[in-house]
């Protein structure tokens, strides 16, 4: 019983001090994400679009980011151009992930506008509306319905490796969680909170975004 | 369709079987006795701390005082070392939960530590030292104060540097990161181990250290707590090889200071 007690209390504690590092990892996932989408549907565009240049650029991009390590592109950026642009920790680390990213959205967005049917494009000609009419008003509408749950998918896995920033410095939850085991060596306890805390936010954000794409496609028919 | 994935699955067990197998028991009792009958010594230690520990990039062997030291430890308790290189953040729950039986890697006896796991006797003292940009102004502990400050996750350095008021403390996984920013103008000062230090600042010309050491601090190897016969053995070793001139002149090969 004794030891029950105690255990609560140290679990308690590790909760209280990693709790402030929550907003932190929230904040890097958040920001390279919103970039990562901006960057991606960018890509995806270019990727599917008939301009040659744009394509052969945008499928370089997605190859030579897809194939490197988001860890090693983070030490690159940090380390490397971070270096030379002068870039602080935060920064470094955001972009890094944020481009990183942005090459899986790219591909997913890409699958998005490939399934909108053929003849929805031919329809939108035929109505005398330009190419790029066309995708902004009914090609891209329905194609980020079907891109929904993939990215969704993408944001969860995007929180979690904004873990991997703890390696410059930046001081989110996985790094709070190594500054406390590190100090009183209660490694098994603090790592159960840091996996509680970590599931607690991809199961509210999970539970918020099912929300969203029901509601978006309330418009479906 | 089952058969292979019956297959697969056997295969891929087979391997993470023979992947495991070997190098260093996991059973943490009996170490001394385990270690005497497999003759292997396995040593957690983080290899990016120069002149103490470090990868020599051409041989890849751990190599530096501490390396050189216990492998001579190791020796005269009939063994050979097998060093697992591990972040320093980790080095002493890994060895409580049993992935090696010592610890070298210029490790400060504390008090903190020495709750949690066994100390050999003291065999290097060292100190703390404060590195900074040739010509800042910061020339001692007390100048410290709102400045962004460099050090190496769960060291004694860390420990310094929080109790420096309103310092941006920016914690690395390996103390050479640190010097880098440094160099690179993102931090104003590091505090690491004075070995270290001094060697980093020998090499670059754009880094100085500032002032002298601002702690007194002794390394030791760190066993478990119920490795009270492995102590004993490693304690004796190391008071002969001290007698005996073995850790001066590894002192004089590495450059220690001596104390």
């Amino acid at each position: 019983m004794d030891w029950i007690a105690h255990q609560l209390k140290l679990i308690g504690r590790i909760f209280v001090y990693l709790l402030p590092a929550v907003p932190e990892t929230l904040k890097i996932t958040i920001v390279a994400f919103t970039l990562a989408l901006v960057l991606g549907v960018l890509i995806g565009i270019a990727r599917t679009g008939s301009v040659r240049t744009a394509r052969a650029a945008a499928t370089v991009y997605v190859d030579v980011l897809r194939g490197i390590p988001l860890l090693v592109q983070i030490f690159f950026l940090y380390f490397g151009i971070g270096r030379l642009l002068n870039l602080s920790r935060f920064p470094s680390g955001v972009l890094a992930i944020g481009i990183g990213y942005s090459a899986y959205i790219g591909e997913t967005v890409r699958a998005g506008i490939q399934a909108v049917p053929r003849g929805q494009w031919e329809a939108a000609r035929s109505l005398g509306l330009s190419t790029p009419q066309c995708l902004r008003h009914v090609i891209l509408p329905q194609a980020m319905r079907i891109v929904i749950p993939p990215v969704l998918n993408d944001f969860v896995a995007c929180l979690k490796d904004s873990s991997l920033v703890s390696i410059i410095g930046l001081r989110e939850l996985t790094r709070a969680g190594r500054e406390y085991y590190s100090s009183t060596f209660s490694d098994f306890q603090t790592w159960t909170v840091v996996a509680i805390l970590y599931l607690a936010m991809t199961l509210i954000l999970t539970r918020v975004s099912g929300a969203l794409e029901r509601r978006l496609r309330q418009g479906e028919g | 369709m089952r058969r292979w994935i019956l297959g697969c699955l056997s295969i891929a067990i087979g391997i993470a079987a023979g992947l495991s197998a070997g190098g260093c028991a996991r059973r943490p009792e009996g170490s001394l006795a385990r270690i005497r009958a497999t003759k292997v010594l396995c040593v957690g230690t983080d290899a990016t701390y120069p002149p103490f520990e470090s990868i020599d990039t051409s041989t890849r062997e751990v190599v530096g005082f501490d390396a050189d030291l216990i492998r001579t430890i190791a020796g005269r308790l009939g063994a050979r070392v097998e060093f697992l290189v591990v972040p320093f953040d980790g080095i002493l729950p890994a060895l409580n939960s049993g992935k090696y039986d010592a610890v070298i890697s210029a490790l400060t006896i504390t008090d903190d530590r020495a709750r949690e796991v066994l100390f050999s006797d003291p065999y290097y003292a060292a100190g703390q030292s404060i590195v900074v940009k040739s010509g800042s102004p910061i020339a001692s502990v007390a100048d410290l104060a709102g400045k962004r400050i460099g050090v190496q996750l769960g060291t004694t350095g860390e420990r310094e540097a929080h109790r420096v008021a309103n310092a941006e403390i920016v914690s690395f996984d390996a103390i050479s990161a640190a010097f880098i920013d440094l160099v690179n103008g993102r931090l104003d000062a590091v505090i690491a181990d004075t070995p270290t230090t001094a060697l980093f600042a020998r090499d670059h010309t754009e880094i100085a250290m500032a002032g002298a050491p601002i702690t007194r601090e002794s390394y030791g190897i760190a066993m478990r707590k119920a490795d009270a016969d492995l102590k004993a053995a490693i304690d004796a070793a190391l008071n002969d090889l001290d007698r005996d001139g073995t850790v001066q002149s590894l002192r004089e090969k590495w450059k220690l200071p001596s104390p």
